[in-house]
């Protein structure tokens, strides 16, 4: 998935071809031809079955649990499509956290990638102390994320924490964050641009493959730099773009920490996140098979919008030597 | 292998010899029984896993034939329910463990808790704290690890400094809610040190409060009571939340914060630290919490004592338990009772003296040869008014119990219907009328009868 975007798009498209030349000398296959494969079999073994048994498998159960009422300690029933009729049509909750989740990811997507667009823009320059820079605007992601998310907590904090304390010396009125359920998803929001580390770190690898011949012919066509970032950058980036539009999309569709730690889920179920919504569902109140069948449904959704980016991607990313 | 040197020999038989003189040195264990061994799950603070281990340690001093490995799992969140989950789904569950209400009562219905009937005999409610005897439909789970009321814990230096008198430790005589509004507002002292009934108190600047209740449904769910509301009808059918008694008593928590202004709101409260700490620095005059705070209070090195809740109508208080299980799984149920019984014995678990626990069998209340295990143990941390607050309040002033031990799905009903529209009272986001409306509605397909 994330191979075909990229740059090296091509020479990835050129290897089935090599490989089908040796399908067809399979009948003639010399001992040490056989055996190289044998023996890649073997490497590759632990890889696939590994995948097979610890994921492919709870994977396919899952889906047959989805249909039952299991509650992880007694028996299973069969109860085929009931849990998603009832998340669809009877559990206001599961509208309320898919709602929840959507419009987090929705704000928080773009903000942080046009955050960490704008970073990486600027440690692109070339000024002293860059690897500090880039280092600092860096460290943020290898706090452990519980860390990071107690120390939000703090500083989020209406009463002494460092935002209202700041906000209040200029004389804005105290705000409630994550205490109050209008606040609540915005303040994640502002929590997620600490965490842009990733992301930047790709835009600048991104940035730095576009050809400087581009720049070059536009400083003799006495473009400013608008006109660069506009009609150079930007187009040049765009499987970049793409690439973290996708990352950033998942990620933000399976928001955990922030709600299991910072606020259960309230106020209000203002953060009712859904995949925490599914861990309630799960270890509180032990309805593994419902909980199951909403893991299932946010498998769904989130397949569906994949497919639509992707569907879409044809029309604004342009990859360098690809369709021509 | 062939080349079996002298020395190779040698290294061998003083391994051989080694060996077998440990073997020796071990505590004979011969006696006539076969070894049974047992697991013990549990939770709680550092404190209590001490105490707890040392109590099996000499559990299995005791009982060469029963030896108990205790496993402790810290409760943070869902993880000890994660953890027992798994256990139980990967038939590798403890024998006897704390396991919370919720899960208690579905895995009882799916036979995962063993029914102790056979064990507790035919009338264990004339023996135990009614609230500490857990029943699922004919599954007597068995009773509670210990037992706990809410109370109220006051600062005396606060109280003599106001000159407010201090809150009744006699259910008798227990405050109305009134008079419990008016002294909380004698209580709240704003910065420039002007009490709440003073027209020119700043309620944006409070420095002491008069009181801080929990909102967690042991904090308001007793007053409730005392104002006679319920929280479902008798067949478990509907909530009753929103009855006037319900919602008169739940319109008083509110207004405790946003008009009486003695109490923090809920963000204040997360900011701020646990209650006792709170009335260590005489930043609240009072805390409702429950009687295992006595623990904490203890150490605290203040003036303190505990009091009776104020009352609506009658003076009501709620017990609290944990239930403690014997998990179907396990091989041998009857050497598992005899550490079940053993585990919430005064005279063996230092808890209980140090006021973490009070006991739940209804003579260690009476008896005053079991009073001195603990409420009146020379080491014991309670207070004198103890003794009524605590001893006499437990046993004749929780009539009922709370809604856990009776309603089915209370789980549920609890984090998505109850909890996310008491949170709107304590928010001042809606009336206690409206919250609890939406509750009753939000709840109603939820509803599956009592237990």
């Amino acid at each position: 998935m994330t191979n075909s975007s990229s740059p090296d798009g091509v020479m990835l498209t050129e290897r089935p071809s090599g490989r089908s030349a040796t399908t067809g000398a399979r009948a003639r296959m010399s001992p040490r031809r056989r055996s190289e494969i044998t023996w890649a079999l073997i490497f590759v073994a632990p890889a696939v079955l590994g995948f097979v048994l610890l994921k492919a498998m709870p994977i396919l159960f899952s889906l047959y649990i989805s249909m039952t009422d299991w509650s992880a300690v007694g028996d299973a029933h069969w109860v085929g499509l009931d849990n998603f009729e009832k998340m669809l049509f009877a559990d206001p909750l599961f509208w309320r956290s898919l709602q929840v989740t959507a419009y987090y990811t929705l704000v928080s997507v773009p903000v942080s990638m046009a955050f960490a667009f704008f970073l990486a823009t600027l440690l692109n320059q070339r000024i002293p102390g860059l690897g500090i820079f880039r280092t600092i605007f860096y460290i943020p992601s290898i706090v452990p994320i519980i860390a990071s998310t107690v120390i939000w907590l703090w500083m989020f904090n209406p009463d002494f924490g460092l935002f209202n304390s700041v906000l209040g010396a200029v004389g804005i009125p105290k705000l409630q964050y994550i205490f109050s359920e209008d606040q609540v998803v915005p303040s994640l929001v502002f929590m997620s641009i600490w965490g842009v580390g990733p992301m930047m770190i790709i835009f600048l690898a991104g940035l730095q493959e576009v050809p400087k011949e581009l720049y070059e012919a536009a400083d003799i066509d006495g473009s400013n730099a608008w006109h660069k970032l506009v009609h150079i950058t930007l187009p040049m980036m765009t499987p970049t773009i793409l690439f973290n539009l996708m990352i950033s999309m998942v990620a933000a569709f399976q928001t955990f920490v922030q709600p299991f730690i910072m606020t259960n889920g309230g106020p209000n179920n203002g953060s009712l996140f859904f995949v925490f919504w599914i861990y309630r569902k799960a270890f509180q109140d032990s309805q593994m098979g419902y909980a199951s069948a909403l893991a299932w449904a946010l498998f769904i959704v989130i397949s569906v919008l994949s497919y639509l980016i992707f569907r879409t991607s044809n029309k604004w990313v342009f990859y360098r030597g690809g369709d021509d | 292998m062939t080349t079996f040197s002298r020395r190779k020999a040698l290294a061998l038989a003083g391994a051989v010899a080694l060996a077998s003189g440990l073997a020796a040195a071990t505590p004979a264990l011969a006696q006539d029984c076969e070894k049974v061994d047992l697991t013990f799950t549990f939770w709680g603070s550092v404190n209590e896993k001490n105490d707890i281990e040392n109590a099996v340690k000499n559990w299995n001093t005791n009982n060469p034939c029963i030896q108990v490995k205790p496993m402790h799992i810290p409760a943070t969140g869902t993880n000890y329910v994660q953890k027992l989950t798994t256990m139980i789904a990967s038939n590798t569950a403890p024998d006897i463990g704390y396991l919370g209400e919720n899960q208690a009562f579905q895995w009882a219905t799916e036979g995962k808790i063993l029914d102790l009937s056979p064990y507790m005999g035919e009338t264990p409610d004339q023996q135990y704290i009614k609230s500490t005897i857990y029943k699922a439909g004919d599954t007597l789970m068995g009773t509670g690890l210990a037992t706990g009321v809410m109370l109220i814990y006051y600062n005396k230096d606060v109280f003599d400094a106001a000159g407010v008198p201090y809150p009744p430790a006699k259910a008798e005589e227990a405050w109305t809610w009134q008079q419990f509004v008016d002294n909380a507002k004698l209580l709240t002292k704003d910065r420039s040190g002007k009490n709440a009934t003073d027209p020119a108190f700043d309620p944006n600047a409070i420095d002491t409060f008069g009181v801080t209740l929990p909102s967690w449904w042991g904090g308001w769910y007793p007053y409730v009571m005392s104002n006679g509301g319920q929280f479902a009808n008798e067949d478990g059918t509907a909530l009753t939340l929103n009855s006037p008694e319900a919602v008169e008593a739940l319109q008083g928590f509110q207004d405790l914060i946003y008009k009486d202004h003695v109490m923090p709101n809920p963000t204040q409260t997360s900011s701020l630290p646990t209650g006792d700490v709170l009335m260590q620095s005489r930043k609240v005059a009072m805390s409702m919490d429950g009687m295992w705070r006595v623990t904490d209070f203890a150490k605290l090195g203040i003036n303190w004592g505990v009091g009776v809740l104020p009352k609506w109508k009658t003076a009501e208080t709620v017990v609290l338990s944990v239930p403690k299980v014997i998990f179907s799984q396990t091989k041998h149920p009857k050497e598992a009772y005899e550490f079940y019984k053993y585990i919430s014995d005064p005279a063996q678990v230092g808890l209980f003296k140090s006021g973490l626990w009070a006991p739940h069998e209804k003579a260690y209340f009476t008896d005053p040869d079991l009073l001195k295990t603990w409420v009146q143990a020379e080491d014991s941390a309670y207070p004198p008014e103890a003794m009524d607050a605590i001893v006499d309040y437990t046993l004749n002033h929780a009539p009922q119990q709370a809604p856990v031990y009776q309603l089915k799905n209370i789980g549920q009903i609890m984090s998505e219907a109850v909890e996310p529209n008491i949170q709107q009272i304590m928010n001042n986001k809606a009336t206690a009328q409206d919250a609890m409306d939406k509750a009753v509605a939000t709840a109603q397909p939820m509803m599956q009868g009592r237990w």
